[in-house]
């Protein structure tokens, strides 16, 4: 199978930051998550609750892959990976009254949603997922981009005009910034490889609305791209 | 829609996590597109499990730019002249 290799590249940066530390969890953390992510998918109480007319009218105890991640944390995982289209304010609330800073929640929630990608891309073509890789030491930046605020969404992010000189590369400011773009702003290097991803799987973030056939050397056409996506889109009950 | 049915199948069936089901979708899908326009499906579907959790998990509200654009389809398409919306 030829695959071509910016997607191959783009997996390979997947696997290389999630052995390191991040922003505010160190790799031992993050390879932690990653594994959770996958025992997510395994999770009879995830399934429980998935096909519960509501999440919190079912009790019970998540089956995890590991005992490096805090209750809270594994919670978090298991319901971004098995329920992602319903999460509320509240729930990512309790997350934060037990403990979790909103950063560490959006540099959890970016690093689950990218090891997604990379083993959904694996499944989907019947590849073997990727052996995950030994954390390395060394300590997270703990850096805070300043000019992030809340604007409507549960946690801060960076709006469109007010990046600074640190986060000057995140978005073109040159085109309409959509919201998702700036999803995890709040930790930076997550929207650069959310960038990375978007760029290699798909068309960075400000060209989507645009794009044409024209544009691209794909073998799909702009209308089998936008139905495999909005398809996608309905499975995660997506609001947005 | 070119080959849409096999598009859909192949996304219900990644998105299930079934190997069974997968390698019967992919397939098909295969078949109708080539190895090439598998694969460029298969990295759509990988990403957008990161735009919806993205959206989801930050609680994302809907830009009124793509509410307008959204509005403005559904009208070509005859959803606001029908009840509740449904489509035809």
């Amino acid at each position: 199978m030829q695959i071509r290799a910016a997607l191959l590249a783009s997996h390979d940066r997947v696997w290389r930051e999630l052995a390191d530390a991040g922003t505010w969890l160190t790799g031992k953390e993050r390879v932690a998550l990653a594994a959770e992510t996958r025992a997510a998918r395994e999770c009879a109480f995830c399934a429980e609750r998935k096909a519960a007319l509501s999440p919190f009218s079912v009790s019970g105890e998540h089956v995890t892959a590991n005992d490096a991640l805090s209750p809270v944390q594994v919670e978090a995982v298991h319901r971004i990976v098995t329920d992602p289209g319903r999460l509320s304010r509240s729930w990512v609330d309790s997350l934060l009254e037990a403990g979790m800073s909103d950063a560490e929640y959006v540099e959890l929630a970016g690093l689950v949603s990218a090891v997604v990608v990379v083993d959904t891309f694996h499944a989907a073509l019947g590849l073997s997922l990727r052996s995950l890789p030994a954390p390395t030491e060394g300590e997270p930046t703990r850096v805070r981009p300043r000019t992030a605020v809340v604007e409507g969404s549960y946690v801060a992010t960076i709006p469109a005009d007010d990046l600074e000189p640190e986060t000057a590369d995140l978005y073109d400011t040159t085109s309409f910034v959509p919201n998702v773009h700036r999803a995890f702003s709040l930790v930076p290097a997550a929207t650069r490889l959310a960038n990375d991803l978007m760029d290699s799987h798909y068309f960075p973030y400000e060209r989507v609305t645009s794009y044409t056939d024209a544009d691209h050397d794909y073998a799909v056409g702009k209308m089998q791209m936008e139905l495999t996506a909005s398809r996608v889109s309905i499975h995660n009950d997506c609001f947005y | 829609m070119p080959h849409g049915a096999e598009i859909i199948a192949f996304v219900d069936a990644a998105l299930s996590w079934n190997p069974e089901a997968t390698a019967v979708a992919r397939a098909r899908l295969e078949s109708a597109i080539g190895e090439a326009g598998l694969i460029d499906t298969a990295a759509i579907v990988a990403m957008f499990q990161l735009n919806t959790r993205a959206a989801d998990s930050i609680g994302l509200p809907v830009e009124e730019r793509s509410l307008e654009m959204r509005g403005a389809v559904g009208e070509m398409l005859g959803f606001e002249a029908r009840e509740d919306g449904l489509a035809p």
